[in-house]
């Protein structure tokens, strides 16, 4: 998938998982890696970037099991971003699945037709 | 994932990071490998996890402040003087004729200038007294355009990063300015026809006056700012002014991107001023003929003061 595109999305997720829980950076990363294909790669440097923008905000957790975690909080800043970017994806991807589906969504169906068709 | 560590950090000092930075994100990523081992996975796993640190350093660098790079004197240039320094604070003053000059940040704790050229040093003044820095170029005698390329001049000025320059007093005639990485609490620039860059700086007072010559300003906070030009152009870019800033062109054009200020005074003659995300929060508008367009994505309050203009159009899309 197009890199940018990709980063784009996972933002996004990055985004969605904060406006529901403060957390830490390897709880995120461990979290997306369940449903999508993600590294700390990806997440890492967009949980950066965004704390730098003033979207998040940090501080230190003691942890039982080690090393104090830090946590990261959305800001209102970053909620209004949040917003803003997930009405975009809602859009774009409503417009997306509204093309792409056409023909249907059955796999079998798209390729009965376009059998009829191209024959 | 000792190896992952070190290459991130060799990675991220390659990429000019700045200090601070690097130990945050040895730190955060430490913090992660040991959250990822009481996970309990291997170490295979983990490699697939952490993905490749240089890759990481390069986008994480992508977005970060950079250490200033560090200036390599070209070939060509001798040094001339150098002087240590006897105080925190250094006052200079340079008045130039066809000169070109670049001012950048010291590699050491001494000033240090160096020339090249067929011109002959000799006739030129340098000196540090009292805390003041002066370089002359010799008094001329004829008109500037008969000088000839065989006495051509270009100097470096290196200043340490550590002095505060407290006023920074530069005229020039037709030489060029190459301003870099070095904060200033007041500079006052006058140049006629010479092009003037001035990079990555923090200024509190500034006052420039340019005739014919081309401004390029990348990088730069100032307190207060009052530039007046003729008909050299300006290009403005990542620029905050945090108090006021008055910019004044008779026929050059203006271009002002990714920058904002409190209060602002555009005003034109017969130049464009064009702002591209560009957010003052007060701003007066005046011109006779030129056109002032300032198009933001964002939308933001900008208190328009007053706006008039004879002939031109004057465009505000927010």
């Amino acid at each position: 998938m197009n890199a940018q595109f990709k980063r784009g999305i996972i933002e996004l997720c990055v985004l969605s998982t904060l406006v529901e829980k403060d957390t830490y950076g390897y709880q995120i990363i461990s979290d997306l890696s369940q449903y999508i294909d993600v590294n700390e790669n990806t997440i890492y440097p967009i949980l950066r970037r965004l704390t730098n923008e003033g979207y998040f905000t940090t501080y230190l957790v003691e942890s039982n099991e080690g090393a104090p975690r830090k946590y990261y909080k959305m800001s209102e800043k970053g909620f209004t971003y949040y917003m803003q970017l997930r009405e975009e994806w809602d859009s774009f991807i409503g417009g997306v699945y509204h093309i792409i589906n056409q023909g249907g969504k059955k796999h079998e169906e798209i390729l009965r037709r376009f059998k009829e068709r191209i024959n | 994932m000792k190896k992952f560590l070190e290459d991130l950090k060799n990675e991220l000092t390659k990429q000019h990071m700045l200090e601070k930075d690097i130990n945050e994100i040895i730190a955060d990523h430490e913090e992660m490998i040991q959250n990822a081992m009481l996970e309990g996975l291997s170490e295979e796993e983990m490699k697939k996890r952490f993905g490749d640190p240089v890759n990481l350093a390069k986008e994480l660098a992508s977005f970060s402040t950079h250490e200033a790079e560090p200036f390599n004197i070209p070939e060509g240039y001798l040094a001339w003087k150098n002087f240590s320094t006897l105080s925190s604070e250094l006052k200079i003053k340079i008045s130039l004729v066809a000169e070109d000059i670049s001012v950048v940040h010291s590699q050491d704790e001494q000033i240090h200038v160096h020339y090249s050229g067929k011109g002959d040093i000799s006739k030129y003044t340098c000196t540090y007294e009292d805390n003041e820095l002066v370089i002359e170029a010799p008094k001329m005698s004829g008109f500037i355009f008969m000088k000839s390329k065989n006495d051509d001049i270009q100097l470096i000025l290196e200043i340490p990063k550590s002095l505060v320059i407290t006023n920074f007093q530069i005229n020039i005639v037709s030489g060029d300015l190459y301003y870099a990485n070095l904060n200033a609490n007041t500079l006052t620039l006058s140049t006629t026809s010479g092009d003037v860059t001035m990079l990555n700086a923090i200024i509190t007072t500034s006052k420039w006056n340019t005739v014919s010559g081309d401004l390029m300003i990348t990088d730069v906070k100032l307190e207060n700012l009052n530039s007046s030009q003729v008909s050299g152009d300006m290009h403005m870019k990542k620029v905050y002014v945090g108090k006021e800033m008055k910019l004044n062109t008779v026929s050059g054009d203006i271009r002002i991107e990714d920058s904002l200020c409190q209060d602002c005074a555009l005003h034109s003659v017969s130049g464009d001023i064009t702002g591209m995300e560009f957010y003052p929060s007060r701003v007066s508008l005046k011109s006779v003929s030129g056109d002032i367009t300032i198009k933001n994505k964002n939308h933001t309050d900008i208190e328009i003061v007053s706006k008039s203009t004879l002939t031109g159009d004057i465009h505000i899309q927010l």
